[in-house]
């Protein structure tokens, strides 16, 4: 078991280190970009290209897992909490059934998609040339895939009655988290 | 079944797996494939869950997203901001409620470089209610005015509910911004009245406090705000001059903070990285919800749900400021219960086109919402910003006595979103002059 959830944090830990440089590589090519127009007239090619669809669809999807290791995804839990332990424990079973079904079809979906750009070799004509832009769409199989295995397991854990053991990528909030506030 | 019928049942589904707390990103696909699936063909159901998530994210102004938030997570974690309150309190500190009134300034000034309120209320909370309630001001008033002064937060640009709402409905976002600049300010304003209004007629709320300090030391103060006023004046010069689109504005603005806060040596990789994670985990989370109302629109409009539900609202032949004040009732209802984010983007596919048909200004619609979803943000039960504050505080104040501490800012914004009802130019004018 232990094995399996260090697997899954691991996998949640180096696609969300990947999207976190490739957050950076968004503020530092803009910026490159806005200072080369303002200063030297030359605005880097395909900025816009870059930034929609190579660091933008990255930054969107690929994170998801990491956000459903965590419980970050936006819920309402006004009603449910006033239900029985028993109740709850049931609609959050639910809830994550729910959510391996819609993610595994959005992944076998969008990876359908990822493969016919791949055999067409997509791509984009811009100022500088021709981009080839069929791995941007590698980003929503493998952001959904994952979220739909960390969903997967926390069902499991659930059915067997075991915590999930995914507990990587803690956030200590300074302002939260000093022991004298609380 | 007529497709009124059909819609009523849709979102009622809908509803019913939100209230079961299922996440609402996951709810919204979830219906929305059901629905194309019923109303047309498999086809039509399967071919768009390929196609909208990667057609949705593949966005210029969306990028602007995650910078913003960088830059604010920056800010935050390196606590660049700090400076804010102890230079609000040195100036003002003579004035009745001196101290609230210096965090309502510090929350401002913080709404600046973040688009989020709870970041707002948790960082000047950690810092302002302390202080005040070390001066003996009331915990009710000390922990009210920061939890609803952190709403200022997605008031004054940058706001990610406006560059969302921008996104979906199709307007400016430098627009909703500028529009948004004025209520912010506006209410900045109405929340210093309150607070002198109510000291003045019970000074035991908070009692004097004299901070002695010379001209040299108020200018020290003023001095130590030099991070925020210069990545302020860096990202919103070059973005209202129209130099700059939001994207190049955030990216800017997140670079100026990584520089201004190695120069004030607060850059530490612990700071980068929580900055980094929070970037990412908050922006999958907005944009998940952000898909499945993409797939919601795409569903309501082609099966003509959207159109029959505007049609038949509109069919009751009541006036467009009726139908205005049932949404504005709607969104404040929606608000003690929803997240903004998810209330916003949850409705704008059924709302849109009800406001687009009355006439109003789409512009100002965006700023309205804006600040009726903020509202939402410390009205019991789900006050987020009132949880955050009381998270912060700990044993200074209970929760009843933060929920009691915002009523009369919950008051004064009710004044203000009906004076932004009456005249829309309030709204309307900065966005016009300057384009």
């Amino acid at each position: 078991m232990k094995h399996i959830a260090l697997a899954i944090s691991w996998l949640i830990s180096g696609t969300s280190t990947v999207a976190g440089v490739i957050v950076l590589m968004l503020i530092t090519h803009v910026s490159l970009d806005v200072v080369m127009r303002f200063f030297f007239s030359t605005p880097l090619n395909a900025t816009i290209l870059y930034v929609s669809a190579f660091y933008m669809v990255a930054i969107a999807f690929l994170p998801l897992a990491a956000v459903e290791q965590r419980d970050g995804h936006i819920a309402v839990e006004l009603l449910v909490e006033k239900f029985p332990t028993k109740i709850q424990t049931f609609i959050a079973g639910f809830a994550l059934l729910l959510t391996i079904v819609v993610t595994a079809a959005v992944a076998i979906r969008t990876g359908d998609e990822a493969l016919a750009k791949y055999m067409g070799g997509s791509f984009s004509i811009e100022a500088g040339g021709k981009i080839i832009t069929w791995p941007t769409y590698l980003a929503l199989p493998v952001g959904f895939g994952l979220m739909c295995i960390v969903a997967s397991w926390k069902f499991i854990c659930l059915l067997m009655g075991k915590p999930h053991g995914l507990d990587a990528l803690r956030i200590e909030d300074p302002y939260l988290s000093d022991g004298d506030a609380q | 079944m007529t497709e009124l019928q059909i819609a009523g049942l849709f979102i009622a589904a809908l509803l019913c797996l939100i209230l079961m707390r299922i996440p609402i990103g996951i709810s919204l696909i979830a219906v929305s494939f059901v629905g194309l699936w019923q109303m047309f063909n498999w086809n039509i159901a399967w071919g768009s869950l390929g196609i909208v998530p990667y057609n949705f994210a593949n966005s210029w102004v969306l990028s602007s997203i995650p910078a913003f938030l960088f830059m604010g997570f920056i800010c935050y974690h390196t606590r660049l901001t700090q400076g804010l309150f102890n230079a609000a309190q040195i100036w003002l500190s003579n004035l009745p409620g001196g101290l609230a009134i210096a965090s309502v300034f510090g929350c401002a000034g913080f709404a600046a470089v973040t688009g989020s309120s709870v970041a707002c209320s948790a960082a000047m909370g950690k810092i302002a209610v302390p202080e005040m309630v070390r001066n003996r001001y009331s915990a009710e008033l000390a922990t009210g005015t920061v939890a609803a002064a952190g709403t200022i937060g997605a008031l004054i640009p940058p706001s990610i509910l406006m560059i969302l709402y921008g996104i979906i409905s199709r307007q400016s976002v430098s627009s909703l911004f500028l529009g948004g600049l004025v209520i912010g300010i506006m209410t900045l304003f109405a929340y210093i009245a309150v607070i002198i209004i109510r000291v003045k007629l019970n000074p035991e709320l908070a009692p004097p406090v004299t901070i002695e300090a010379t001209r040299a030391e108020k200018f020290k103060a003023l001095g130590q705000t030099w991070p925020v006023l210069l990545i302020v004046v860096g990202v919103f010069a070059g973005l209202f001059g129209g130099a700059f689109t939001p994207t190049e504005a955030g990216a800017i603005g997140a670079m100026l903070s990584m520089v201004v806060a190695l120069l004030y040596g607060s850059l530490t990789f612990k700071a980068l990285r929580m900055a980094i994670t929070e970037t990412l985990t908050t922006t999958a989370a907005l944009l998940i919800i952000a898909v499945g109302a993409s797939l919601l629109t795409r569903f309501l409009a082609l099966s003509g749900i959207g159109d029959a539900l505007s049609d038949t609202i509109l069919g009751f032949g009541v006036s467009p400021l009726l139908i205005m004040i049932g949404i504005v009732c709607i969104y404040l209802a929606l608000g003690m219960m929803l997240e903004p984010v998810g209330a916003m983007l949850l409705t704008l596919p059924i709302v849109l086109p009800i406001v687009e048909e009355t006439g109003y200004s789409m512009l100002w619609f965006g700023v309205l919402l804006v600040k009726l979803l903020e509202i939402g943000m410390i009205t019991p039960p789900m006050g987020m910003n009132v949880f955050v504050i009381k998270g912060v505080v700990g044993k200074i104040a209970t929760l009843s006595q933060v929920f009691r501490g915002v009523f009369w800012f919950v008051v004064i914004d009710l004044v203000i979103v009906a004076v932004m009802i009456a005249f829309p130019n309030l709204v309307l004018f900065l966005p016009n002059l300057v384009n």
